[in-house]
């Protein structure tokens, strides 16, 4: 009798500090919903400053997003195809802004593009423009701190990419662009896709690293995050409508890299 | 296209080393064991590796020199057709044959009709909406295939085009590429480890072993005078090699032969068919002037009959019933005796010829 009814039963052991990790992840999105003002939901997000906030976010994460895209597809190759020295290092350097605290990378930041900045005092005294407290410099931040993880997913895609197919194309006359263009970028597609759904979400919530290098100006540099903690010292009952509605989009992404997006393409 | 191809390529620990000229309208197998760096060749005539020294020529083009020039890939007019076919994944059929065309600046619509012309020629031209996913290993052969001629290269260069398909369906690609290579009128390179292929395919076969070439005949004097024991062993033929004088051919040290031809002086070879060869329980008292006495290694069904590898002064293969197998009891490790008959020896020079002698 021991053996039926003792097969296939996880020891306790296990079990309880398992039930307790859930419990410590689920609570507080649980107690979020508890908490909620749903009676004022839509006029809580309807309002200026929280559609303001909203738009701003969108907006910012998509620019960083499609900056991380462009600056790091490449960097990505170079990691996984160039063969250079210094690609190891460069692959680790990439992880950086991934372990920092956010506010250090803000820290950062301001030293780099702040108006006395290393490189923010250059552009200022030739071009008059300043990258601090300015949407351009939310949008800084977000790539910033975003990017690493584009690179990741898409250095993981170049390298599961067969060479072979690269060979085949220029066998066939492709040019090096044709090659890229028409054979593994397609190749890739899915890990770019993940990429760029990660680095978007990633923008999205990003806090410190943009509180820090630009301000919370509403309808500025004011993000999402930004307005919830704002927020919370006025009326928590807003910060808490604005923090489902960034928990929704974030269980939006999530499902969709458990669909089409994490789907590998070149399996055959 | 005449290839002239002197070179050497040194990868790791292994080099390859050819000299050969491969003239129009020729069509070249490269057999060879695992190994023997025929991929390798035909890589470096397609541009995917560079030499080490020497150099190849395209007709009068140098498109690789060790020290100076290297034409890339996409420059040397080569229709390549990889082993496992390598067919773009998000492509259809048709858009695969269609990539080289629009690569080189056909026209969308002029490369769109074009490709599903030579999909017609190789006989799926139904398939051609079809992903490579979705295709059969035959079907994934043709579009290859069309796709390695579709801009109508000079030089083609096979890679085991018909290896990864099934028994049943590769008689049927086999007649599909005859037909396809006898309408192609350039120069054409195959890889293959398959002897059959090579013969019904090729005008000519190169052998390589460990990165040399060690036979260059045609299908017929592959067939009838092998120069190493891998070709004899593609044959299905004993191959024993020594210095032939006065009708004994003397090899190994101090082992011999009794042949036929008493004429015969210098490097030679002599071949007996598995089937020519007697075996025995007991030292054998008839007329067969050549008796070895060996182990059997390894007994194997062979069509309605039975191989039996006998490790004697050399390696040996006969060919029995199964009746004289069972009446014989052998048996892997059994003491056997084998005899052979002077005049089922066939023997033949093997002085140097065009061919750098091996060893």
């Amino acid at each position: 009798m021991v053996s039926h009814s003792t097969r296939g039963r996880a020891p306790w052991f296990l079990v309880v500090p398992a039930l307790l990790a859930l419990l410590l992840l689920i609570a507080p999105l649980l107690a979020l919903l508890t908490r909620a003002p749903w009676g004022s939901f839509t006029e809580i997000l309807s309002s200026p400053v929280a559609l303001d906030a909203l738009r701003l976010s969108f907006i910012t994460a998509s620019i960083a997003t499609v900056l991380a895209t462009v600056l790091g597809v490449p960097l990505a190759w170079l990691i996984a195809r160039s063969g250079l020295a210094g690609t190891g290092l460069a692959r680790t350097l990439v992880l950086v802004p991934l372990l920092i605290p956010p506010v250090v990378s803000g820290v950062a930041l301001l030293a780099a593009f702040g108006r006395r900045g290393t490189l923010g005092q250059f552009l200022y005294d030739q071009f008059g423009f300043q990258l601090p407290f300015t949407t351009a410099g939310v949008v800084l931040a977000e790539a910033f701190v975003a990017m690493p993880f584009l690179v990741i997913a898409v250095e993981g895609g170049f390298r599961s990419v067969n060479r072979q197919y690269e060979e085949a194309a220029a066998t066939l006359g492709a040019s090096s662009w044709t090659t890229f263009r028409r054979v593994t970028l397609p190749l890739i597609a899915p890990a770019l896709g993940a990429g760029m759904v990660l680095c978007w979400a990633r923008a999205l919530g990003e806090f410190g690293a943009t509180i820090t290098f630009a301000g919370n100006f509403p309808g500025v540099t004011q993000t999402m995050p930004l307005a919830v903690y704002e927020a919370l010292e006025s009326d928590p009952s807003v910060a808490i409508a604005l923090s489902l509605m960034l928990i929704a989009i974030c269980v939006v992404v999530l499902f969709a890299l458990r669909g089409n997006l994490m789907r590998p393409l070149a399996s055959t | 296209m005449t290839v002239s191809a002197a070179f050497t390529l040194e990868r790791n620990a292994f080099t390859l080393k050819v000299n050969l000229v491969l003239r129009d309208g020729e069509v070249t197998a490269i057999v060879g064991p695992n190994g023997a760096g025929k991929t390798t060749l035909l890589r470096a005539l397609a541009g995917l590796e560079s030499i080490s020294s020497g150099q190849i020529r395209l007709d009068d083009e140098v498109v690789d020199d060790a020290m100076s020039t290297f034409v890339q890939p996409r420059n040397r007019a080569c229709g390549y057709f990889f082993q496992n076919y390598v067919l773009f994944p998000h492509l259809s059929a048709l858009e695969n044959v269609a990539f080289g065309l629009r690569s080189r600046g056909v026209p969308r619509k002029e490369a769109r009709t074009q490709a599903e012309r030579l999909l017609a020629q190789v006989g799926i031209a139904s398939l051609s909406a079809r992903k490579p996913a979705s295709l059969s290993g035959g079907q994934a052969q043709r579009v290859a295939l069309a796709r390695a001629l579709a801009c109508k290269p000079s030089l083609l260069l096979l890679d085991e085009p018909l290896s990864a398909a099934d028994a049943a369906t590769k008689n049927d690609l086999r007649a599909g590429l005859v037909e396809r290579l006898r309408a192609f009128d350039g120069c054409c390179v195959l890889v293959t480890h398959d002897p059959v292929d090579a013969l019904l395919l090729a005008d000519r076969v190169i052998v390589l072993e460990q990165g040399e070439v060690v036979q260059d005949d045609s299908p017929a004097d592959l067939a009838a005078h092998p120069r190493t024991n891998y070709v004899a062993a593609l044959m299905s033929l004993n191959l024993i090699r020594g210095e032939a004088a006065e009708g004994v051919l003397r090899f190994g040290d101090g082992r011999e032969v009794h042949i036929a031809d008493q004429s015969l002086r210098g490097p030679a070879a002599a071949v007996v068919r598995p089937e020519a060869i007697g075996v025995h329980r007991e030292q054998p008292l008839g007329s067969a002037r050549n008796v070895w006495r060996g182990v059997v290694t390894l007994i194997q069904p062979w069509e309605d009959r039975v191989r039996v590898h006998v490790e004697a002064e050399t390696a040996m293969v006969a060919t029995i019933t199964t009746e004289a197998c069972a009446e014989l009891t052998l048996e892997p490790g059994a003491m056997v005796w084998m005899s052979a008959k002077a005049v089922d020896i066939r023997t033949y020079s093997l002085a140097p010829s065009n061919v750098a002698e091996p060893l």
